[in-house]
């Protein structure tokens, strides 16, 4: 009973500290790194292809 | 409580007293004659043979206190049943009245007669088990119908001195703790009713010291077999088994009679006339049996050790390295549903086990006529770590309550040398070690979960949720918008990005990304938007949702942009013009909690699958195995 109240106390602190920092369990997203030179291209977001797995190859 | 006639034997004229008013009957002491009084008239009734050697702790002339009511001894009986002799001890009381003392298997029984009890149940309407409700007595259960007959008597009786005379009896027990007997002697049944009493109590002093190491046997003689000594250690014995030619004596009587021989090839797991002290109990090992069932043409063998101790006789029984100690306990304390259940003191056992049990092999002495090869009905009923067994002929059922207790226990008791052998399987009446954590594990799981919910909800009350952008996007098919620089405060943090457009039979998907602008350090999504609805089979569905969402964690302090590319199919739904994007920050995060909840429920469900499969191996070796299966279990105990 005791090692399990140390367990939830353990589980606590994790949880808190995973929901203080905003650590999403479940990624929803991937990380793209923005080359410098598209950053300094004008309208270089909006033509910049490669972010990488995302977007839609097709759909409904 | 005595009228004090003072008389002389018509035989030899040595001086008789019949002390009691009720008394019928004197023996002489001095030349064995029975007397028969009748008014003031003295008969001779013939001579009276010797009593048997038995074990008591009552004599003439012994005085003690019943429920307050002061007696004196004044006669004896002794009956058999064709082998087994008892005493039954004719007390004069201070009310006026007589009862009987009578002791058997180490236990003293006050009865005393019930006049005018009517209505009592037929001889040939009996069985053994069978409920009563008896006048005076309340609910009782016969626990063994039989014949007695007046074998010798001392002192004043009674009744008539008949001696070889024959009569049925009943003895019953109550739910309350009381005996009665039903006597069968006369043309209507005479009722006695009374109760157990410990001699303590009864104010008889202790004269059978507890067993002592090296004590002299009960009685010494020969075994008519094989000439090898008989040493038998109880008074009481009524059959022994020869060590040196394993014959199975008859030892009731002075003259010891070979009913037959019996297997002894087991070596018993406490040797014969080995005192120890178990839960406090000073106790003797006096005799041991192999017995075995049948299931499916199958013999399953158990051992089973007879002890005898200041409390009367006991029995240790193990099986696969599992022990129980078992004491005899009234049939009117069990109230049994055959099969099914059988509650007592309170508890209900389940049904275990039934069968026809036999005696395979027998060692030492006992105090009834055992005879090898002979079967009883058995049923074992258990509440862990307690377990009830009935064993059952035609003429008795026979009661007694076992305790499961550890070789380790034994081994000390006694004290034996090296370890107990390891237990295999689950015992039926061991202690499921798992049950005693389920209640607390889930308790404090409950407590647990509680406390995570409560913390989960105060971080969620305390989340910003600050919307920090909300925009329209143009839905067309690669038309990218880029939203102007917001800031993100705080951090790091979870960053909810969601879209809504109200399409219609249409889909829509949304390249998102959050772009730091300082770094370009970005992350990226695909939300999707639909909504498609229809009639099939005469049941509507529909399918997809109008509004998409993905959340980004851990999301620094920093200046962001957001870039947004539609993927549109026109066709023939509806797909608005643009779609609603918003940018919250200080979301709350659910999967973090529902993995801590889900972790501190582990312990208890674990708890709870290892309690069901002890159980579950636990009943594998009774009728009612789990699943309806059979089978065995091999593994080593926990």
């Amino acid at each position: 009973m005791r090692s399990y109240a140390l367990f939830c106390a353990a589980l606590a602190a994790g949880f808190l500290t995973l929901e203080l920092r905003g650590m999403n369990l479940i990624p929803q997203t991937h990380h793209v790194s923005v080359p410098s030179s598209v950053r300094a291209a004008p309208g270089g977001y909006r033509t910049y292809r490669t972010w990488g797995g995302g977007g839609f190859r097709g759909g409904k | 409580m005595t009228t004090g006639v003072a008389s002389a034997c018509p035989q030899c004229g040595a001086p008789l007293r019949f002390g009691g008013a009720h008394s019928l009957a004197a023996a002489c002491a001095h030349c064995r004659s029975a007397v028969l009084r009748s008014g003031a008239k003295l008969e001779l009734a013939g001579k009276i043979p010797d009593l048997v050697a038995t074990d008591t702790r009552l004599s003439l002339g012994a005085a003690g206190r019943v429920q307050g009511r002061p007696f004196v001894v004044l006669g004896r009986l002794q009956l058999s049943q064709g082998e087994a002799v008892w005493n039954e001890w004719y007390a004069s009381f201070g009310d006026g009245g007589w009862g009987w003392l009578a002791e058997a298997q180490g236990r003293l029984y006050v009865t005393r007669p019930i006049a005018g009890a009517a209505g009592l149940p037929r001889w040939k309407a009996l069985h053994a088990g069978m409920e009563l409700d008896l006048p005076g007595a309340g609910r009782a259960v016969v626990d063994e119908l039989n014949e007695a007959q007046l074998v010798s008597f001392e002192g004043e009786i009674p009744i008539p001195p008949d001696l070889g005379e024959t009569w049925s009896y009943a003895d019953c027990t109550t739910e309350s703790g009381g005996f009665v007997t039903l006597d069968y002697g006369a043309d209507e049944p005479v009722l006695y009713a009374g109760r157990e009493v410990s001699y303590a109590d009864a104010g008889i002093p202790d004269l059978a010291p507890a067993p002592t190491a090296g004590a002299e046997p009960a009685r010494a003689l020969a075994c008519p077999g094989c000439g090898g000594p008989v040493a038998l250690r109880r008074p009481d014995a009524r059959a022994f088994a020869c060590p040196s030619c394993h014959s199975l004596l008859d030892v009731s009587q002075g003259d010891l009679k070979v009913l037959g021989v019996v297997e002894a090839r087991t070596v018993p797991p406490i040797p014969l006339g080995v005192l120890g002290t178990l839960r406090g109990e000073p106790l003797e090992t006096l005799g041991f049996l192999v017995r075995s069932i049948e299931v499916d043409g199958e013999r399953y063998p158990w051992h089973e050790l007879l002890l005898h101790g200041p409390g009367g006789y006991r029995w240790l029984s193990v099986y696969g390295g599992h022990w129980l100690f078992l004491r005899p306990i009234p049939g009117a304390k069990v109230k049994e549903t055959r099969g099914r259940s059988a509650r007592c003191d309170g508890r209900t056992f389940k049904h275990f086990q039934g069968a026809a049990a036999r005696y395979d092999e027998i060692q030492g002495e006992f105090y009834w006529a055992i005879r090898a090869g002979e079967t009883v009905e058995t049923d074992d009923y258990v509440a862990p770590p307690l377990l009830l067994s009935a064993e059952r002929s035609e003429q008795e059922v026979s009661w007694s309550r076992g305790e499961d207790v550890m070789g380790e226990e034994i081994w000390k008791a006694f004290p034996l040398p090296g370890a107990p052998p390891r237990p295999v399987g689950v015992g039926p009446a061991q202690p499921n070690p798992h049950a005693a954590r389920l209640g607390a594990s889930w308790t404090g799981a409950g407590v647990a979960l509680v406390g995570l919910l409560l913390l989960g909800l105060a971080l969620s009350l305390r989340a910003p949720r600050e919307e920090v952008l909300a925009m329209d996007v143009p839905l067309a098919q690669g038309q990218v918008t880029l939203s102007q620089p917001f800031d993100l405060l705080g951090g790091p943090q979870a960053v909810e990005i969601t879209a809504e457009a109200a399409v219609s039979q249409a889909w829509v998907g949304l390249d998102v990304a959050l772009i730091q602008d300082e770094s370009g350090e970005s992350e990226a999504a695909a939300l999707e938007l639909a909504n498609f609805t229809g009639v099939e089979g005469g049941e509507s569905w529909s399918e997809g949702s109008r509004q998409g969402s993905a959340v980004v964690g851990q999301v620094h302090y920093g200046r962001y942009l957001l870039r947004i590319e539609p993927q549109v199919e026109r066709g023939r739904g509806f797909i608005p013009q643009t779609a609603r994007v918003r940018v919250v920050r200080g979301v709350f995060l659910a999967a973090p909690m529902v993995l801590a909840l889900l972790l501190a429920g582990l312990w208890p469900i674990a708890v709870t699958l290892r309690s069901v499969s002890f159980e579950r191996r636990r009943w594998e070796e009774s009728d009612h195995p789990w699943g309806g299966g059979g089978g065995s279990s091999d593994g080593d105990d926990e």
